[in-house]
């Protein structure tokens, strides 16, 4: 894949240098509608392997859920182009979370799509989960922070975490914006200033 | 001033951003609370929204929301003291207060610095909340508003555009129109443009609705009139459509006009499915009212007349005279029945019908109005309504004419059928359909052997091929074919048969069978072949009768003299003697021929009376034996004593004769003859198989012979005058011919059977009489000499009469001599006194014997009167003679005879 690439991402005018990741925070579905399917579109357009963990409960809803984004990507996931899994499968296929199994499925998606020939990799959740009991939810904000260092190495042409405003309380939020720094509000892409840099996060943590 | 470092104010626009999305208050304070927590002194932050305190630190807060007064604090207490450590920052807007913001602090002084940064973050909070809550209220209430405003125009719209249904109104004052969009739709014109002038909609009208429309829009305005029309309108692009307008006026209090309104509906559809629903009612009626059949609905009521008819359609009235009024008010079953019995079944079988029976071209008889009788043919189906009502549906149909067609051809066919006539009809292939029962009858095939077949199968070989084909020529022409065939029974037995054929041809004139009409004239050719047998024989009869006529004079003469002659000259010269025997015994035979001339002819006056047959063989016995040969066995068989009949008993005796003559000739080398008599019985059958008689009891004689018998050609010819097998100078071939005629004279029948080599019998069948009639024995001659009576002779045939004149002068007889009928007549005026007996011919010029006759009796004399006549039978019976009372006698005259007849007729009377 190529090194300097910058992604599209559809939503926005500018292109971005690869390893950019971002959080979505979106008060309504239609929010997330406008930037994520432009997001998958502009991706797929640009022959980029994208990954997609979708919240929904079963893979059968994934349909209902592209169709509600308004993508038509039957093809793209035929091909493999489009890897679109459940939020719960991709994050925790066992029931837990491991953040370092995670990083290591990051790698894994890379290379692959490097070996497929795709120019490059952008990826996207949704971990709602996160506001459950679920094993391992605790070092969740640590595995955002180390994406950061990840996309250094595995530059994945763009990451954005996906979080509902009106399913996290106000704490978590905060906490997005701590490990991420670059934000989507209202669509637009904002230098995050609440953004703590990984190793100094990490260390709080 | 204090300003703020760019980081806070970066986090200030970012709180800003996020905050807008977070979407609970609570969710707020837990931001702001996570935010601003590492701003240096501050500790925590509460929010208290509208009485309601979002916190997400572990102190415990005093908080009355009694006391939180947000809407309206404006030095309202807050029931968190203010030297509690915290500060209090309202979160208000130009508008309301929404609440405060509750800053935990560790430190006043840095508050100090942040206040300004804490303050404006409430600001920006409290702009959030108002804008949210406005933003709420203001989607609430665009979204209520939107709903029922689209509800109600949805449902309005939805509604005029259903109905094809707008509204208008126009104001009085302004004279403006205002237009629903439907209304628009109706009259075709775009809703973009001002509504039409409510004065000039009438222009929009058709031509012949135009002044009738503007009327009532003019008197809407002026005299305030509400209208309801419907009309004709066109829209710009000309189409054509149907519109209800309905407008009332509005008024005021004081009766002013304010506004009309109104509204308008496109009735097109309406009107065209109207039009199309009365075009089909009416074209149903038309059906119901124009079919051939009558047409009827009823269902029962519980009064009278019990079944009331709803439908009874044209064809019903022209069949029972009734209206549907007089059927419902009279009762049908009054109305049409007129017999108890009849109405009551007519009732039961309608009620069967209504519960499911139905009729099915069942044939009643019912009366007309007229009185008429007619029958119909009635099929009924039952209907069921929506109320569940149950209505009979009948069609009638009047079969009265048809029937009795059907009646005149069941007779017509029956009288083919029942024909004397045979009749044959074949179709165009020659191939028999029909032969009636005559047919079967004569030739003996039925329908079933021989239909399909060419009737050439019924042609004998008699019948040239080329006369069938004659006649398939003829009739295939389209002509009618006259003929004659033969053709075989089944039986094998040919008949002829007269045969008219020809096409038949149905209304199109085209030809569809061949009629053959034939008749079995085989009787009727052999009657025809008897007849002009008959008549052969009545010619021959009327030549011999002409001349046995003459020749009875001529014969009478040389009878007379010879007889003479005998009586007057030496009766020693025995050769002379001889020579007059000759001479009478040669006359005699003469006279026997004229008398068989006669016979056969059957002009012989016979002289008939009751006879014993028995008597009359048994009398000849000895006369058969001698002169029948001696290798002849002669045998009588009588089977009675008696057998009476009415005959001649001497012309009897000449048959016998005649028959035993015969019978000897064909016996040349001997053999057996028998004569039998007994009694039979013509029946039918006998007629059948013999072809003559007539059914009765007959006397039969029968007169076999063992001799050479005869052929069938020689005994068909047998009974012909002349006609004889014997050498010439053997026989005058009259002897049978005679026998023939005699007995016919007696009403009887004479036949042969003759089998060659075997023999010959000849049966005579005379009808029988009762035996209480006694026979007449015969009377011989009586004694002959005159005593000098005085006899009137009328003769016009000169030798003759000076013959018999000469005769009876030497019987002791005087005679006055009359030369014909008007001299007799004369002389016997002149000496009527003195004459004792009349001697007259029958046939005689100037006046005939009857005419004397007449004469002599008229003048009162009662004079007695022998009739002579060498005439046949037939001519004297013409004279009317033949039932006097007075005797008669046929010439040639035996003197003997004429002698004692005279002495006999002097004597008895």
């Amino acid at each position: 894949m190529e090194q300097n690439y910058k992604a599209d991402y559809g939503f926005v005018p500018d292109k971005y240098p690869s390893g950019t990741h971002m959080c979505h925070i979106y008060g309504s579905s239609e929010e997330r509608r406008q930037v994520m399917s432009k997001f998958v579109e502009s991706g797929l357009l640009a022959r980029e392997k994208v990954i997609y963990l979708a919240e929904v409960a079963t893979e059968a809803e994934i349909g209902g859920y592209l169709e509600d984004l308004g993508l038509d990507v039957s093809e793209h996931i035929k091909s493999g182009q489009l890897f679109i899994d459940t939020a719960m499968k991709g994050y925790c296929p066992d029931g837990r979370f491991d953040a370092e199994r995670m990083i290591e499925a990051w790698r894994s998606f890379y290379k692959k799509a490097d070996e497929d020939g795709y120019t490059a990799l952008r990826g996207t959740g949704e971990p709602l989960w996160i506001g459950e009991k679920v094993p391992g939810v605790e070092s969740w904000f640590k595995y955002e922070s180390f994406l950061n260092n990840l996309l250094v190495d595995y530059p994945l042409s763009g990451v954005i975490c996906q979080y509902n405003a009106s399913k996290y309380d106000g704490a978590t939020l905060y906490e997005v914006l701590k490990v991420h720094p670059l934000m989507i509000v209202k669509g637009q892409i904002l230098y995050n200033p609440l953004y703590v840099p990984t190793d100094e996060y990490l260390a709080k943590h | 001033m204090i300003l703020l470092p760019l980081d806070i104010i970066n986090k200030f626009l970012v709180i800003t951003q996020t905050l807008e999305v977070i979407p609970t208050v609570k969710a707020m304070a837990e931001f702001l609370n996570a935010a601003l927590h590492e701003l240096i002194g501050v500790k925590s932050i509460y929010i208290c929204h509208e009485g309601q305190l979002y916190t997400s630190g572990n102190e415990d807060i005093p908080h009355d929301a009694s006391l939180c007064k947000t809407s309206s604090y404006n030095g309202g207490r807050c029931s968190i003291p203010e030297n509690y450590g915290f500060k209090v920052i309202n979160l208000r807007t130009l508008k309301r207060n929404y609440g405060y913001m509750i800053i935990n602090v560790l430190n006043t002084l840095e508050y100090a610095n942040y206040e300004p940064f804490l303050r404006n973050t409430s600001n920006v909070l409290a702009r959030i909340l108002e804008n949210r809550q406005i933003t709420e209220e203001l989607n609430n209430a665009v979204e209520t508003l939107h709903y029922a405003n689209l509800s109600l125009e949805v449902d309005v719209i939805a509604a005029q555009k259903k109905a094809h249904f707008g509204t208008f109104t126009y104001e009085s004052a302004s004279r403006q129109s205002n237009w629903s969009l439907e209304m628009y739709k109706i009259w075709g014109i775009d809703p973009i443009l001002e509504p039409p002038v409510y004065t000039e909609l009438a222009n929009y009208a058709h031509p012949d609705d135009y002044q009738c429309f503007n009327d009532d829009i003019r008197a809407s305005l002026e005299q305030y009139t509400s209208y309801d029309l419907d009309i004709r309108i066109f829209h710009p692009d000309k189409t054509e459509k149907i519109i209800n307008i309905i407008a009332e006026p509005i008024l005021d209090n004081a009766g002013k006009l304010v506004k009309i309104r109104g509204s308008s509906q496109d009735i097109t559809e309406r009107k065209k499915m109207e039009q199309e629903l009365k075009h089909k009612n009416d074209f149903n009626l038309l059906i119901m009212e124009n079919i051939a059949e009558g047409l009827s609905v009823s269902h029962t009521v519980e009064k009278h007349p019990y079944v009331l008819f709803t439908v009874w359609n044209n064809r019903m009235t022209e069949i029972t005279g009734y209206i549907l009024e007089e059927i419902n008010t009279i009762g049908w079953h009054n109305a049409l029945y007129t017999d108890i019995q009849q109405q009551r079944r007519a009732i039961k079988r309608m009620e069967e019908s209504r519960a499911g029976d139905n009729l099915v071209d069942e044939i009643w008889e019912i009366i007309s109005k007229a009185g008429q009788k007619k029958l119909v043919s009635i099929s009924t189906s039952t209907i069921t309504d929506t109320n569940g009502l149950i209505h009979v549906l009948a069609v009638m149909d009047d079969i009265t004419d048809r029937k009795k067609t059907e009646n005149e051809l069941i007779r017509a066919s029956h009288v083919i059928e029942q024909s004397p006539i045979m009749v044959l009809i074949t179709n165009t292939m020659e191939e028999i359909e029909y032969v009636n029962r005559k047919f079967t009858d004569v030739t003996g095939y039925t329908l079933n052997e021989i239909k399909g077949k060419n009737p050439v199968i019924l042609k004998s070989d008699k019948t040239p091929d080329d006369v069938c084909e004659e006649l398939w020529i003829i009739i295939t022409s389209g002509r009618q074919w006259r003929g004659e065939l033969n053709i075989m029974r089944k039986d094998g037995i040919e008949i002829l048969v007269s045969v008219k054929a020809l096409p038949l041809h149905d209304t199109d004139g085209d030809v569809t069978h061949y009629l053959r009409l034939c008749e079995d004239i085989t009787d009727l050719r052999h009657l025809e072949a008897e007849l002009r047998q008959s008549q052969k024989m009545e010619a021959v009869g009327q030549l011999a009768g002409g001349i046995a006529h003459d020749f009875n004079n001529i014969l009478s003469t040389i009878k007379n003299y010879a007889y003479l002659l005998k009586t007057s000259f030496n009766k020693e010269d025995a050769q002379l003697v001889s020579f007059i025997d000759s001479i009478s015994s040669s006359s005699d035979k003469a006279a026997y021929l004229t008398q068989s001339l006669l016979g056969f002819s059957r002009k012989l006056m016979l002289n008939l009376r009751p006879v014993n047959l028995i008597t009359i063989v048994a009398g000849m016995r000895t006369l058969f034996e001698s002169f029948v040969r001696e290798d002849i066995n002669v045998r009588l068989l009588m089977s009675a004593s008696e057998i009476m009949v009415y005959a001649d008993n001497v012309q009897l005796e000449m048959i016998l004769i005649n028959l035993v003559n015969n019978a000897m000739d064909s016996m040349s080398e001997g053999g057996v003859l028998t004569i039998k008599a007994d009694i039979t019985t013509i029946d039918n059958n006998f007629i059948e198989s013999h072809d003559y008689g007539t059914v009765g009891d007959y006397a039969r004689i029968c007169v076999s012979d063992t001799g050479e018998g005869m052929d069938t050609a020689t005994t068909e010819r047998i009974f012909e005058p002349f006609f004889t097998t014997k050498e010439v100078g053997k026989g005058t071939g009259l002897g049978l011919a005679t026998a023939y005629g005699i007995v016919k004279q007696h009403n009887g029948y004479i036949n042969v059977h003759s089998e060659a080599g075997i023999g010959s019998t000849f049966t005579i069948l005379l009808p029988l009489i009762k035996s209480s009639e006694a026979p007449v024995e015969i009377i011989k001659p009586a004694a002959m000499k005159g005593q000098g009576e005085t006899i009137l002779l009328a003769e016009d045939n000169d030798e003759m009469r000076n013959s018999v004149s000469q005769l009876l002068r030497n019987n002791g007889y005087k005679v006055i001599e009359a030369v014909d009928g008007a001299d007799a007549m004369l002389k016997f005026d002149e000496h009527s006194t003195d004459i004792a007996i009349v001697l007259l011919d029958v046939i005689m010029p100037r006046a005939n014997g009857k005419v004397v006759y007449d004469h002599i009796r008229d003048a009162g004399s009662v004079v007695k009167i022998i009739f002579l006549s060498g005439y046949s039978f037939e001519i004297v019976k013409t004279q009317d003679i033949s039932n006097r009372l007075e005797p008669y006698i046929q010439k040639p005259v035996n003197p003997d005879v004429l002698l004692g007849k005279i002495r006999e007729v002097l004597d008895q009377w």
